[in-house]
């Protein structure tokens, strides 16, 4: 049975492209276009990997997302993959967990995405929940 | 010293004694006044202070000494000679009692009267240059007060906390922004040590500079105080050196930075928006020009002229966002020139209206226009153009179709208050909060498919708060959106 993976982006163009992609290389792809649809597609959709937008209505709503997945007991230990637009280097400080070393999310990958790299990530991240 | 040309009172009421010493006297260049009366000298006597006064001791109607007390009690440093027959020498010592410098006896021949009048000329000198030289004191004095309360005012007044340390790390000045802004509530006393006023992350610069680290330069360092109110001070501090190079103490310069920084922050939050905006019709683009060469949605001209066209709207939409962007950033820097003058409203905004004519034909929308005639304002023509162009342009994209625009504007008292209501998407109350911030869109699945940069209602406001205006919203979700502008007709400057 095809993976499944959830889209969660408020750029419409992005999430039809992202799904283009997914989908071709043989996931099975559902979306949402804000924080709170995705919450209530989680459990719906129970996808095995999210990737999610670091901003969608306000700043750092991504973030807001990650850390309530996070904090669930029933969909807390699904992996998130974030794409981000800013340099997290430079980028917001964010208090995103209980202290600041505490990412709450498995990978980052920068916009523009490369489409290669996605997929790649997507796979070594899926891969390796299957071994743990 | 003497006085080369004093001006001498003679008092005597006899004729030839009087223009005899007056003769004596002119011939010496000084300038002589008589009186051949006591009543007569002490009038001009008292009414003005000559260098030399000659009195007679008898003169008929008054004791010369009446003269004499009433002359050194309008002047007391008055120098008098009493002039005096042998007769009267006695009485003619006695006068020096009453402050009288000399006294010269009754016959005299003009090399004593010239020797006598030399030596009390010389003492009106010094008693003349005393007085000068007191007056240059007491002005200088004066001065030195006036400017050391001077220089003190201007310390007090600065906007930056100032202190001066000495060598003994004592606090010997101070200002009342050096109190205010390091919120020290204790008293400081000349003298106190620094270290036990200053907050410690301060300490650090006085104990360099004290320790000669700094080489006798200046430092100059941004300090975070944290309590007892959160600052960032810039502090100067320089040491005050003397002739010989030896350091005599310290003074600080503190400024609050605080805003500053506070501004800064903004000011790289904003780029980093912008950044994220560019970033996002980019990675679109992107998407599709990949799409397309991967050929992943097939190859149909449908499924090609759909990601182009997608392309296409999302190039549009960065290219606006780029202008939108020189636009805050010209506004900011004020380099924008406006040509204010009157124009008519009413003919801008039915022209505006016309010219959506078309567009709302498309979404099949129904336009009610109310504008009252001869609303005339100063403002420049193409600031104002784009408020209602951007207000009529977003009633249209987030209108629902076969929905309803209202314009309507109208006087009210000195302003004129334009309304533009659309009966579309409207907004929920927790968007209509951010509405006019920079780079907020509402963004919700009814907005999808709607382009913008997210500054337009922030340049709009911009516009409407530089002409003293006001720009409101009223809003109901899913039914429709109020935009009021309202505007002074009279431009002050």
């Amino acid at each position: 049975m095809a993976q499944k993976i959830l889209i969660i982006d408020d750029d419409f163009d992005l999430v039809e492209i992202n799904k283009a992609f997914l989908q071709k290389a043989g996931f099975q792809v559902d979306c949402a276009y804000n924080g709170q649809e995705g919450l209530q597609k989680i459990r719906t959709f129970a996808p095995h990997l999210i990737i999610l937008d670091v901003m969608m209505t306000s700043v750092g709503e991504g973030f807001e997302v990650a850390r309530k997945i996070r904090m669930d007991k029933e969909m807390g230990k699904i992996p998130i993959l974030m794409l981000s637009s800013v340099n997290r280097e430079v980028g917001f400080r964010l208090r995103i967990g209980p202290d600041e070393d505490w990412n709450p999310v498995n990978a980052f990958i920068d916009k523009p995405v490369d489409y290669d790299k996605l997929i790649n990530k997507v796979t070594e991240i899926l891969n390796s929940q299957k071994e743990s | 010293m003497r006085i080369d040309k004093a001006k001498i009172l003679v008092v005597d009421d006899e004729m030839g004694m009087r223009e005899g010493i007056k003769r004596l006297l002119e011939i010496e260049n000084h300038q002589v006044d008589t009186a051949e009366t006591g009543a007569q000298g002490i009038s001009l006597g008292t009414a003005f202070e000559y260098d030399l006064y000659l009195l007679d001791l008898k003169i008929g109607d008054c004791d010369g000494t009446e003269v004499l007390r009433q002359i050194k009690a309008r002047y007391p440093e008055a120098i008098c000679v009493i002039v005096t027959a042998y007769a009267s020498i006695d009485t003619a010592v006695e006068t020096t009692r009453l402050g009288a410098y000399h006294y010269i006896a009754k016959p005299f021949s003009p090399e004593e009267l010239y020797h006598l009048v030399g030596r009390a000329l010389e003492r009106r000198w010094y008693i003349l240059e005393a007085r000068r030289l007191r007056e240059e004191q007491e002005r200088r004095l004066m001065e030195v007060a006036h400017e050391k309360s001077r220089i003190r005012t201007i310390i007090n007044t600065i906007d930056d906390g100032i202190v001066v340390v000495n060598q003994e790390k004592q606090i010997v000045l101070w200002n009342p922004r050096f109190v205010k802004l390091l919120e020290i509530d204790r008293k400081i006393n000349v003298g106190d040590l620094v270290f036990d006023i200053l907050p410690e992350n301060l300490h650090e610069q006085f104990n360099q500079m004290f320790a000669g680290q700094t080489e006798l330069k200046a430092i100059k360092q941004e300090v975070v105080i944290h309590a007892p109110a959160k600052l960032v001070i810039m502090v100067n501090t320089t040491p005050i050196i003397n002739t010989s190079g030896e350091m005599l103490g310290v003074v600080s310069v503190l400024r609050d930075i605080s805003e500053l920084k506070q501004l800064d922050l903004l000011k790289s939050q904003f780029i980093n928006m912008a950044a994220h905006e560019l970033k996002a019709p980019l990675s679109a683009i992107k998407g599709y020009v990949e799409l397309l060469i991967d050929r992943t949605l097939g190859e149909t001209l449908e499924s090609y002229k759909q990601q182009l066209d997608r392309s296409r709207e999302r190039i549009d939409a960065l290219v606006s966002l780029i202008n939108d962007l020189l636009n805050i950033s010209r506004m900011e820097a004020g380099t924008i020139r406006r040509d204010i003058e009157p124009i008519d409203l009413s003919n801008l905004l039915t022209h505006t209206v016309e010219f959506f004519h078309t567009d709302m034909d498309k979404r099949s929308l129904t336009l009610d226009s109310s504008i009252e005639p001869n609303l005339v304002m100063d403002a420049d023509r193409e600031e104002i153009q784009r408020v209602f162009t951007n207000l009529i342009s977003n009633a249209i994209k987030y209108n629902k179709e076969n929905g309803k625009i209202t314009v309507n504007a109208q006087r009210d008292n000195g302003y004129i208050r334009v309304q533009i209501a659309d009966t579309g998407i409207g907004l929920k109350p927790e968007e209509k909060e951010h509405l006019f911030e920079e780079f907020f869109r509402a963004k919700n699945p009814l907005t999808r498919n709607i382009t913008g940069t997210g500054l337009g209602l922030t340049i709009l406001k911009k516009i409407v708060d530089s002409y003293a205006g006001r720009i409101e919203v009223e809003s109901e979700f899913e039914s429709g959106s109020t935009f009021t502008v309202i505007l002074p007709t009279n431009q002050i400057n």
